[in-house]
Parts: structure tokens; C-alpha cells; sequence
């Protein structure tokens, strides 16, 4: 479960303060399949970003409780360029206690990029980079993935093959899916948050959800 | 029961032959065949009243009504079959039709007299429908007990509508006729399917006489087929209530109130559960959502009291918990005011509801766990940076060494030729090298910490790898390589260049991690202070070219005349790398140096630097 306690988010920027999360009191359930929909610019990102630990909210704090949180699904910015393939495939596996040769036979086999495995990082080109972020997030199994946005990565055969073992991985696992597109929405989420103007509105039931995104967040 | 083809009659042939009459047959036929049944209608009245002998066949007034029944001119078809009851035909469906047009002209109970005369004379098989619109006309006219006779003698599930079957078991469950209504209710979904409306009846008979569970199954069925029927989704969490099992009580109940906020009753029965699971923080704010003036107003005094008697203490701090909440709502008014929002947020689904406990908190802040987990992380990051060190130029770790023995290497032939060798009192590359190396640590340390943050920020995405652990990863790998690098030169030095006599390793050691953390304090500091304002690092920049010559790598303090050593002693700085080379020549300790000044100063710039850090890595990650 991920608490947000009194979690309050702003940033102040040259043209004011830019208010992107209200205070919050809430608990996340990372058992299930969550969805945070909210409007270009709403903060979606910024939230996933606070749960992940890449910012921290101006108030309040965030509590991961015991539980295998993944980075967000697909992210190749944590990759260092330095580094070939098969070096930064074993700092992740390393960090998240898991097999070596086994996420490297996974990652390989998903992400097709042939003997470019021993080049450093940095000659890859875009799709090859994401193609083995989104390898790499799945093979390591978690509890609760975090997605902002895509699931699957390249072009629309690799995206299919994505998602097709995505949806086989993430099997039992929660999700917390950040989106604007309520139609990608309904199809992985079972519970949704709405974020409306600064407010996380929580929902138990997908179409309310999205019925109140139509219905609220128009602009 | 009416044909509605007009055609399967032909109107002339019956018509009798008589001079008045065929006048009248005539028109009739004509304004039949035309279509226009009001003016065929008023012949017909004409010649009833007239009292001639034309007879229309019947057949064609009953097309006439089904016509004006479909035409909704009800009054109109009265006037007609009471005209044609009165002068002539008495048969059951001239009777039956008037029964209709009484009763759609809200004629009740004449209606049901007529239909009761009718029953008596029709044919059987139509005794049974006529006795059902007969029942339903009763029932309406609140003569119950008839009505129930009625529908208990003719209702045949198989061939009623809907409609009969409704009327029958609401006037069954008016009657107090449990037991039939159950039996009717099985029958009917039995023969017709079940429904939404059949469901509601027998969940609330259900749950009148006490039968908790099967009022739920009833009510979860109707729900199945209309899961918005808020009656229905009430009965299933009152009924879950009941039922005594207080964990699927409560889900049914939050989720059933979280479509259903102006429920107050479902508050209340919550409250009461969360109660009694010991969830009394939720049990207040479930309260907290029931307004003032209700109908439950000696529930919620009741519960309150229970809430705030029991554990005052625990309250306090709840609302203490609670005051900030306020504050902020105060302050960001427009959304939070907004009544729907409102509604959801003072009611937050059972998924999304704060469960953290001191527990939880607690567990969080195990220091044993942490260092664990914080020891891992740097084990790792360490491993990362330096395979990318290794990855980055051919040379590799190689760097790592060559730098230092550059500048080393240099300085030694400036010293060389300016002819300074003799007066430095010791070999002048081992002078050069015990000062550049150590001073380093410091440097290094420095630069990596300043931009760690900035440039590691994607790591953070790893849920395991705090900012600290990426501090103390690039800190400890540039104080291991730096202690290694220091090694290799002093004994390559001992081995091929100078025999010196070495003073005590511990020595050399403090010095270094004074150095060192002086390092990790102001790159710390450095690295969060720049929110302010970006020139701070080239200012600190200038400020280490400045530390480079005046920290000792060049000259001890005992070669200064006293005037310039007296300011120079201020350096903390020097003091460290003066301390270093102490170890390697006797003579080189140094009256003035001052380890004890030095280490206070590095810990007050470590001090400094955590609490930069603390305090504005937010906005660092901000920016």
C-alpha cells in the first residue's frame, strides 16, 4: 500500500505557484489495478514521479508499505549511458535482489536487440533504448508496476508483443496506470482516481470514474 | 378480441331491407367503409335512439371500439356500447368493451360491476382475463379482499401479463399475505424471468420477517439486473448489516454509500460497524459526514458519544490530525466546494480509504531495515559507477591514477627547476605527491557530490535508491580510490625513489577523512545552495583554485614567515594536508598545524551541507 499522508505538491515557478496536488489523505492500494486519469498538465506525472521518489511533495509525506514497487514501466532515463547493455541489466538486477543470468536471458529475448547487448548505451537508438527499458521492467517480477501513460514500446508489432506479455506478467500484481486516455483507463484498471484540479476524487467503480472525467474535466 | 380488418365483414349484406332503414344502413356502410368512425358511431346512436330497425352487424362495432380505444376517444366508445347495451344486445362482450371505456375514463368501480356481470356470461376461457382486469379494477377501488379472491382463483402465471402479476402481489403484500406473495413471486420469475421490481418485493418481505440472507440474495439478484436501483443496493447493505458480518458489512456499506452519499441511515449502521472493528478514526469520519437535522439526529448523538466517551485522549489527537485538513480546505475553497466533489470526497471508497497505523509508521522508520536497505543500495551504486568509470575512456580506472601523477609530475619539475628542491627539505615528488593526493580526496569529493543529485535523478525512479545512498555511493568511491591511489604512489615512491620514514598509517587516515568529509559538506551544501542562485558555483569554483594554492601542496607552514603563516592558519584545509605529510618526513609536522581545528571545521561544514541538503533537496529535484 502506498499511504500519502497530508501529501501536498506545488511548485514555484517565475510566473507563480503552480498548485499540483491539494492536500491528500489517502492510501493507494498496490494490490490492485489502479488508474489515475487527469487532463495534460494536471500533475499526473508529478504525482507517479512523488510515489516513485523522483520528487517530493512540498508537505506531507509518502510511505511504501513493504511492498516491490517498480520503476515506471518502460523508462529508459535510468539507464546510464556509460554503461553497455549487460552492465546496466546487472546493476538493476543487483538492486532489486533478483537473478542475473536469468533477467539478462529475458531481457534479451524480449527486447531483440541482438549483439548491440555490449555497446554502451548512449550509441542506441531511441527505440532499441525504450525496447530495453520495457524488456528489463518486465523481466523482473513486481508487485505493483507503475505506468505513465504507454504500455509498450517501438513500433505497433512490438507494442502488441508489449502488451501481450505485459498483461501476462503483470497477472496477479497491481498497477497504478497514470493516463488521460480513459479508454486505456478502462481496459487495465479496476479502481480509479480522478485528479481534478489539484484533488485526487477517488472512485470504486471505473465508469464513475470516467463518467465524471467526461463530464468534470472538459474543458 | 377485436379484428381489426374490416374486410372480413362485408357491411351491405347484412343491412335489412326497409326503405328508412337501408337510408340509414347506407350511410353507415359508407362512412364504415371510409374510414370514419365518428359519423358511422352517430348513426348508430341515431338509430338506437330512433328505435328503427336497422341493426349494423356487431362485428363492425367492435372494430368500431378497438378503433376508438386505439384512438383514445374512450368517451365516445362509452356513449356507443352503453347505447348498445341499453337497446338490444346484452351479450358478454358488449358488456366486457363498456367495462374497458368505464375504466379508462377512471370509472372504477361501475367498471368493475360491469366486468362482473361479463365474467358471469362469457365464455370460459375468457372468464379467467376478464376476472384478472376485474381484480386489478378492485384492488384499485381498494376493495382488497375481493381483489386477492379474484387474482388467487384465475391467476395462471403462464398467460398473465406483467401487469396482473404485479397488481396481484402488491395487493397479496397489502393483505399481509407473506407466504403467497413469496409463492406468487417464485412463480412468476419462474414463468416471466425475474425482475428488478419482483426482486425489491421479496428482498423487503424478506427482510420484514427477519430473514437477513434471503433478503440479500434477493436484493443481490435484483441488483443484477439493475445494479443503479438504489432501494435494492440499500436492501443488500442493510441486509449485509443485519447479517452480523462486519468486514463484508462494511464494504457493502462504504461502497453502497460511496454511490449513495445522502444515506444517512447507511452512515449510521456504518459507523455502528466500524465500531465495532475497532476502526474508530473511520468511524469518526464517517460520523463527521451526517449532517445536523436529520431523521437519525438521536443515532448520531448516541454515536458520538460512544465515539468521544470512550477514548477521549485518542480524539484530541485526532482532531489535531484533523485541524490541518481544515485549514487547507479553507484556503483552496472552489474545487473542494464543489458539491459532487464534495460528496465523493467526504465519502472516500473502501480502496482508497487512509489505512496507515502507528504500525505502519513505525515499521517505516526501522532503523535496521534501512541501513539495510541503505547499504545494498550503495553497495550497488558503487559497482555502477565504477563499471561506467572502466566503460568510459579506453583507459579506463587508469584515469583515476594518471590524473594525480600529472599533476604530480608536473609541480615536481617546476620544483625541480626553480632550483626549490633543496629547500623543501624532502624528495621533492614525494613533497608534491603527499600534497596534491590527499588534497583530492577533497576536490573530487567535492565536485562529484555537487551534481550528484542532478545527475543521478532517474535512479530515484527506483523506488529502492534514496538520495542518500547516491551521495554516500560517489563519496566513498572517490575516498576508496583516492586512499588506493595514495598507496600506489607512496610505495612506488619508497620502492624507487625515496627510502623515507614513515610515521603512523592512523595519522594519515584521520587527515584524509577530514578531507573527505569536509568534501561531502561542502559539496552538499554547494549542490542545494545553487537553487539560489547558479553563480554560487562558479564563486566556490574560484574559491578552490584558491584552496588548491594556499591548503599546503606547494609549501608547508613552517617554511611561511610567521606574519603569513599566522592568516594562512586559517585555512582548515592545510591543516589536514600538512597533517598527511607530517607521516613521511619528521620535519615536516609542523608547530602550527592544528588537526583539532581542522576536523571542527570540516564537521561544521558537514553539518552545514546535511542540512542544505535536508532543507532544500526538494527544490533541487524541483528544478
Amino acid at each position: 500500500m502506498i499511504h500519502l499522508i497530508d501529501v501536498e505538491k506545488h511548485f514555484n515557478t517565475d510566473v507563480g505557484v503552480r498548485q499540483v496536488l491539494r492536500e491528500t489523505r489517502l492510501t493507494i492500494p498496490t494490490d490492485k489495478r489502479v488508474g489515475v486519469l487527469g487532463r495534460n498538465g494536471a500533475g499526473k506525472s508529478t504525482l507517479l514521479n512523488m510515489i516513485a521518489g523522483v520528487d517530493q511533495p512540498s508537505s506531507g509525506m509518502i510511505v511504501r508499505e513493504d511492498v516491490r514497487l517498480s520503476w515506471p514501466l518502460g523508462y529508459a532515463g535510468g539507464f546510464h549511458a556509460d554503461l553497455t547493455a549487460r552492465e546496466n541489466i546487472s546493476f538493476v538486477a543487483r538492486l532489486y535482489d533478483v537473478d542475473y543470468n536469468r533477467t539478462f536471458e529475458l531481457t534479451e529475448e524480449f527486447a531483440e536487440i541482438g549483439n548491440y547487448v555490449d555497446m554502451p548505451i548512449r550509441t542506441y537508438s531511441g527505440g532499441m533504448k525504450s525496447r530495453l527499458a520495457f524488456g528489463l521492467s518486465l523481466a523482473i517480477k513486481f508487485d505493483c508496476y507503475l505506468i505513465d501513460e504507454t504500455i509498450g514500446a517501438g513500433d505497433r508489432f512490438f507494442r502488441a508483443k508489449s502488451r501481450k506479455v505485459f498483461v501476462e506478467q503483470s497477472k496477479g500484481s497491481g498497477m497504478l496506470l497514470v493516463s488521460h486516455e480513459e479508454a486505456t483507463i478502462r481496459e487495465y484498471c479496476e479502481i480509479a482516481l480522478v485528479l481534478f484540479d489539484g484533488v485526487l476524487v477517488p472512485f470504486a467503480d471505473i465508469e464513475d470514474a470516467i463518467d465524471f472525467y467526461m463530464r468534470r474535466c472538459a474543458p | 378480441m377485436l379484428t381489426n380488418d374490416r374486410r372480413t365483414y362485408p357491411v351491405s349484406l347484412s343491412v335489412v331491407e326497409h326503405t328508412s332503414a337501408s337510408v340509414q344502413a347506407e350511410a353507415f356502410s359508407r362512412a364504415y367503409a371510409d374510414g370514419d368512425e365518428d359519423a358511422a358511431i352517430r348513426i348508430v346512436i341515431a338509430a338506437f335512439e330512433a328505435g328503427t330497425p336497422f341493426a349494423p352487424p356487431f362485428e363492425s362495432l367492435w372494430w368500431l371500439c378497438g378503433e376508438l380505444l386505439n384512438r383514445r376517444r374512450y368517451r365516445l366508445g362509452l356513449e356507443l356500447t352503453e347505447c348498445v347495451g341499453k337497446h338490444g344486445y346484452r351479450g358478454w362482450r358488449s358488456l366486457y368493451l363498456r367495462g374497458i371505456f368505464l375504466a379508462l375514463t377512471r370509472e372504477i368501480e361501475p367498471a368493475a360491476e360491469v366486468f362482473d356481470s361479463a365474467r358471469r356470461i362469457a365464455p370460459v376461457k375468457k372468464q379467467g382475463e376478464i376476472a384478472l382486469l376485474e381484480g386489478r379494477l378492485r384492488a384499485m377501488a381498494g376493495q382488497t379482499a375481493i381483489a386477492l379472491r379474484l387474482f388467487r382463483e384465475n391467476l395462471r402465471f403462464d398467460e398473465a401479463g406483467e401487469r396482473f402479476v404485479a397488481a396481484a402481489l402488491r395487493i397479496a403484500h397489502r393483505e399481509g399475505e407473506r407466504d403467497l406473495v413469496v409463492r406468487w413471486a417464485e412463480q412468476a420469475n419462474a414463468a416471466l424471468g425475474v425482475t428488478a421490481s419482483r426482486m425489491r418485493l421479496l428482498a423487503e418481505i424478506h427482510y420484514e420477517s427477519g430473514e437477513w440472507q434471503k433478503a440479500r440474495d434477493a436484493a443481490e439478484r435484483g441488483t443484477r439486473i439493475d445494479p443503479k436501483n438504489v432501494v435494492l443496493c440499500r436492501i443488500v447493505a442493510r441486509s449485509a448489516y443485519r447479517e452480523g458480518r462486519v468486514a463484508p458489512a462494511i464494504t457493502q456499506l462504504q461502497a453502497q454509500l460511496g454511490r449513495d452519499g445522502e444515506w444517512t441511515e447507511g452512515k449510521i449502521l456504518l459507523c455502528r460497524l466500524l465500531i465495532a472493528g475497532r476502526r474508530d478514526t473511520e468511524a469518526r469520519r464517517v460520523l463527521k459526514t451526517i449532517g445536523n437535522a436529520t431523521d437519525y439526529e438521536e443515532e448520531r448523538r448516541e454515536l458520538r458519544a460512544r465515539l468521544h466517551g470512550e477514548d477521549s485522549d485518542t480524539a484530541a489527537v485526532s482532531s489535531a490530525v484533523d485541524r490541518p485538513k481544515t485549514r487547507a480546505r479553507a484556503k483552496s475553497r472552489d474545487v473542494l466546494q464543489d458539491p459532487e466533489v464534495k460528496k465523493i470526497m467526504s465519502d472516500i471508497p473502501a480502496d482508497f480509504a487512509p489505512r496507515w497505523t502507528p504500525e505502519t509508521l513505525a515499521s517505516h522508520g526501522n532503523s535496521w531495515v534501512a541501513i539495510k536497505r541503505l547499504s545494498h543500495s550503495v553497495r550497488t551504486l558503487m559497482l555502477r559507477e565504477m563499471m561506467a568509470r572502466f566503460g568510459r575512456h579506453e583507459i579506463g580506472y587508469l584515469w583515476a591514477i594518471l590524473e594525480p601523477m600529472m599533476h604530480v609530475a608536473v609541480f615536481s619539475l617546476i620544483f625541480y627547476f626553480i632550483r626549490a628542491r633543496d629547500s623543501l627539505g624532502m624528495n621533492v615528488i614525494l613533497f608534491v605527491a603527499t600534497g596534491v593526493i590527499p588534497l583530492f580526496i577533497y576536490l573530487k569529493t567535492y565536485n562529484h557530490l555537487t551534481n550528484a543529485l542532478k545527475q543521478n535523478r532517474p535512479l530515484l525512479n527506483h523506488s529502492r535508491v534514496q538520495p542518500m545512498d547516491i551521495y554516500l555511493a560517489r563519496a566513498l568511491l572517490e575516498l576508496f580510490t583516492h586512499i588506493l591511489v595514495f598507496i600506489v604512489f607512496v610505495s612506488f615512491i619508497y620502492m624507487f625513489v625515496d627510502k623515507y620514514s614513515f610515521g603512523s598509517a592512523w595519522s594519515v587516515l584521520s587527515n584524509m577523512f577530514g578531507l573527505w568529509i569536509f568534501g561531502i559538506g561542502a559539496g552538499l551544501a554547494l549542490g542545494s545552495l545553487v537553487v539560489f542562485a547558479e553563480s554560487i558555483k562558479n564563486v566556490m569554483d574560484g574559491l578552490n583554485r584558491l584552496i588548491y594554492i594556499t591548503s599546503g601542496v606547494f609549501f608547508t607552514l613552517d617554511m611561511m614567515p610567521a606574519s603569513v603563516a599566522k592568516y594562512l592558519t586559517y585555512n582548515p584545509l592545510l591543516h589536514f594536508v600538512d597533517g598527511v605529510r607530517g607521516n613521511f618526513n619528521p620535519l615536516m609536522g609542523g608547530s602550527r598545524v592544528d588537526f583539532s581545528y581542522g576536523i571542527a571545521w570540516a564537521v561544521a561544514v558537514l553539518v552545514l551541507g546535511l542540512v542544505a541538503d535536508r532543507a532544500l533537496r526538494r527544490r533541487v529535484l524541483d528544478r
